[in-house]
């Protein structure tokens, strides 16, 4: 038997699968029976998708012919 | 010479590691360039990511370059060129970061969720109107997602950065910022939940699919 507290603190772990079969079986029939905690992981898993799609998906910005040359140029000093 | 300047993105166009790395290990001029041209984009968004200040992640991405430029000997061809220029790109940004005069750390406190002594929610959660799959959909979501992401506190911004958009892993991530696993571990989690936090009215603001 986990509170809510403690089925929140694991939800990092469980969302990853890095809890053990016991722990997994457990937190997962908390999530069944409690709705409070089940919005909380179902916005908490949300949350790490949308921060993953925003960032992954966007295209890389131009580097510019400037900034190209001011690299190249650098690295011409340098070398 | 100049080559020709490759699609920011586009994969299929990228030089293949095993064409690029001799001429790079031999010292040739135009292979530096491809490189720059091939993978500079991309290794902006990323210092940009960290750094939040134009002006700062263009000095990072050279000074990453030139870094590269002095390790390729020591580059043993383990991973692929990208995912070595990455991780040089992360640590110049870091150092970047731990150079710059530090604000006072704010506290993530507010922005975690609170319990009752019997450990029930304090403030129980309410539905998201979307889900994942729609969530990620909503561009004007995805706007505030950037935007709140900048407001976590520091520390904790940087080891979401790092874990989740980076895709480092745990141990790397512990390893860059002098803590232990088990600490970098219990950030990420803490970032994520301070982020949940901060999306949660513009989310349930939403009208649902």
């Amino acid at each position: 038997m986990m509170t809510c507290r403690e089925v929140i603190e694991a939800l990092g772990d469980y969302l990853e699968h890095r809890t053990d079969s016991a722990r997994t079986r457990i937190v997962a029939a908390h999530l069944d029976s409690c709705p409070e905690c089940f919005y909380y992981f179902n916005s908490y898993k949300t949350t790490v998708m949308l921060a993953r799609k925003e960032f992954k998906d966007a295209p890389a910005p131009s580097l510019g012919e400037n900034t190209v040359r001011e690299i190249l140029d650098a690295r011409r000093r340098r070398s | 010479m100049t080559e020709p300047a490759t699609t920011p993105g586009d994969l299929d166009a990228l030089p293949r590691d095993e064409d690029l790395l001799p001429r790079l290990r031999a010292g040739d001029e135009a292979a530096f360039e491809t490189m720059v041209r091939a993978y500079g984009g991309r290794m902006l968004a990323v210092a940009r990511r960290f750094l939040g200040n134009e002006e700062d992640a263009r000095d990072v991405l050279q000074e990453a370059f030139l870094a590269a430029f002095r390790a390729l000997d020591r580059f043993e061809g383990k991973s692929r060129l990208s995912t070595w220029l990455h991780r040089i790109v992360v640590n110049a940004a870091l150092m970047r970061l731990r150079s710059r005069k530090r604000k006072p750390e704010t506290s993530i406190e507010d922005l975690l969720p609170g319990f009752l002594e019997n450990g029930y929610q304090a403030d129980p959660s309410l539905p998201w109107p979307v889900n994942a799959d729609e969530a990620v959909q909503r561009r004007e979501l995805r706007e505030v997602v950037r935007e709140k992401i900048q407001e976590l506190p520091e520390n904790y911004r940087i080891v979401l950065l790092l874990r989740d958009i980076e895709d480092l892993d745990t141990g790397e991530t512990a390893r860059l910022l002098g803590i232990s696993a088990n600490a970098a571990k219990i950030r990420l989690h803490r970032a994520r939940q301070a982020l949940r936090t901060l999306l949660d009215p513009h989310v349930r603001g939403m009208i649902g699919p």
